[in-house]
């Protein structure tokens, strides 16, 4: 039997999308792990990607930053989920807010909501049928900004053959 | 209705050579993978790294593995998050990237009970005893509806009314450029080291800006203040237009200014932004509003012309960058619609980042620009309109 002593640290993280309705989602981040035990709730309106609401509590925590973060969070509402909104949220709240778990929850909260979208299209693939090369590379010339985003559209890569930027 | 779930579980042991082993597990309804980290306990910088695919979603998802080394070395020190973000995110893949923060967190935790065998205890008294504490919702603020036009703003916004095709001229022709009292600006530049994402210097701008006819340029480097003095040496060295201006974060996005005599650091509120703009008599353009904003993962969002029409921002500016050249076609003719529909004029500029795309958008002035007041002038006067320039644009 392994000595429990050599056991340091556990988290875990639960993050999930729910549609309330037909223009409204909600997305909540939970983080459990030895020291930390908070939640961070969002409301989002689409199409528009805003922020309407953000709920934040602490549960567990011996951080002092992450109770002030509790106050600062909700002035994060009327942002737009999207392109550089990680910037924006560490502009917008103070420096000690800036470095807490409570935001990172909220901008896992926020890459949720994105990635609920990419489901909905991954999910429209036949279940035997993977997507060719090709249709990358017109999602790609379609929209550039996907060239060199990652390993898998980076120079040498198929999905990105015949394309220059 | 539950749309999507992610679950993240991250285990750190001890090891015996003063060691922290991390394990990390990230899985979601799109993507599956794990990551093995080891981190130096005193250090917590990192000895080595594997990670595994157990679900992707494209065919060449694999080639991030092997790009994982690059993470060897690094500290869990101030500035992680954006190295394993540049290196890791944009290298290898973001979801990798994201447990890979998750893991530094973790190690970094674990090496504070460690030190400080008591802390798990104290997280636990210092928790609210009764009902958990909660901040509390706010609304954001609804100021005003779109079309309403605030009474402060300036006149040119309240006056223009302008028909949609103003703005979609076609390239303009070689023998029709530079003609007296009619100027050609690309008013959206970027250099280095001023913009910490380009990497062309200002002299390499403007001497493409020269070749290919552009009458001038302005330097709107973001959150970042030319001095006059430096913007006349280069007018004089090189017998150009180079004036300054600025692309300032607020919290509603990018906005480009322009009379706006000091520099503004981080991010500001829109509102507050416009305040500042108005007491330097200047002049500001919500920049891309929509880029990256009507697809989200080759989804479309289904925003209408009308919907973005209400958004709150369009309150705060004079224009709206109708052209900009890095963002899709699509977005552009979005900006377009928009603008058209709130009655807001067009400027366009090229955004550029590197030498070769300077001018593929640029604004016509009915009018002779020698400084920035004159600039300033022609932006209130609404006397100008957003052209195609450059014609190898290839976004």
């Amino acid at each position: 039997m392994p000595n429990p002593n050599l056991f340091a640290f556990s988290r875990s993280r639960v993050t999930s999308v729910e549609k309330l309705e037909e223009n409204r989602l909600k997305s909540v981040c939970r983080l459990v792990d030895t020291l930390n035990d908070m939640t961070v709730e969002i409301l989002v309106t689409i199409p528009d990607m805003e922020i309407v609401t953000v709920r934040a509590s602490i549960d567990r925590s011996f951080d002092t930053n992450e109770q002030a973060a509790l106050v600062d969070l909700p002035k994060l509402a009327g942002v737009r989920i999207g392109p550089g909104m990680a910037k924006i949220f560490t502009g917008i709240v103070s420096q000690a807010t800036a470095q807490s778990q409570l935001l990172f929850l909220l901008e896992e909260a926020c890459n949720a909501v994105i990635l609920s979208l990419t489901k909905e299209v991954a999910v429209q693939v036949p279940e035997d049928q993977e997507l060719t090369a090709e249709v990358y590379q017109g999602m790609v010339r379609a929209n550039i900004r996907l060239y060199n985003r990652c390993a898998a559209f980076a120079p040498g890569s198929s999905l990105v053959e015949g394309i220059t930027p | 209705m539950l749309k999507y779930q992610r679950n993240k579980l991250v285990s750190v042991d001890k090891s015996g050579h003063r060691e922290l082993k991390v394990r990390g597990i990230l899985d979601d309804d799109l993507y599956g993978l794990e990551m093995e980290v080891v981190f130096g306990l005193e250090e917590l910088d990192i000895r080595s790294i594997s990670g595994k695919w157990n679900r992707w979603t494209t065919p060449e998802c694999p080639r991030a593995i092997d790009r994982l080394q690059d993470a060897v070395g690094f500290k869990v020190v101030p500035g992680f998050r954006a190295c394993v973000q540049k290196v890791i995110g944009r290298g290898a893949c973001r979801h990798f990237a994201n447990l890979l923060l998750e893991m530094g967190h973790a190690a970094k935790s674990a090496a504070l009970v460690i030190g400080c065998p008591n802390l798990a205890e104290q997280a636990g008294q210092t928790q609210v005893p009764q009902e958990p504490r909660q901040a509390e919702t706010i609304e954001p603020p609804r100021e005003k509806t779109a079309g309403a036009l605030s009474e402060n703003q300036p006149a040119s916004t309240r006056m223009v009314v302008t028909e949609p095709d103003r703005w979609t001229s076609e390239y303009i022709p070689e023998q029709s450029r530079s003609q007296p009292n009619r100027m050609v600006i690309d008013l959206h530049v970027h250099t280095s080291p001023a913009s910490p994402c380009s990497s062309i210097p200002v002299e390499d701008i403007i001497a493409e800006a020269k070749t290919i006819g552009l009458d001038g340029i302005v330097l709107t480097d973001h959150n970042f203040f030319w001095e006059k003095n430096d913007l006349e040496d280069l007018r004089q060295k090189f017998g150009f237009l180079v004036l300054g201006g600025n692309e300032i974060i607020t919290d509603q996005g990018d906005v480009l200014t322009f009379g706006l005599h000091h520099n503004i650091s981080g991010v500001i509120r829109l509102p507050d932004l416009r305040a500042e703009v108005q007491a330097a008599g200047g002049y500001m353009a919500m920049a891309h509003p929509f880029r990256g904003f009507l697809i989200f993962s080759g989804r479309q969002l289904g925003m209408t012309v009308d919907k973005a029409a209400e958004r709150s921002m369009f309150q705060w500016v004079d224009a709206v960058e109708v052209l900009n050249g890095k963002v899709t076609e699509q977005e552009n003719e979005f900006s377009l619609q928009v603008a058209a529909r709130i009655g807001l004029p067009g400027i366009a500029g090229s955004d550029t980042h590197e030498s070769s795309t300077v001018g593929t958008y640029a604004t016509e002035f009915s009018a002779t620009i020698r400084n920035e007041s004159d600039l300033v002038a022609a932006l209130h006067s609404g006397g100008f309109r957003a052209v195609r320039f450059r014609k190898n644009k290839n976004t």
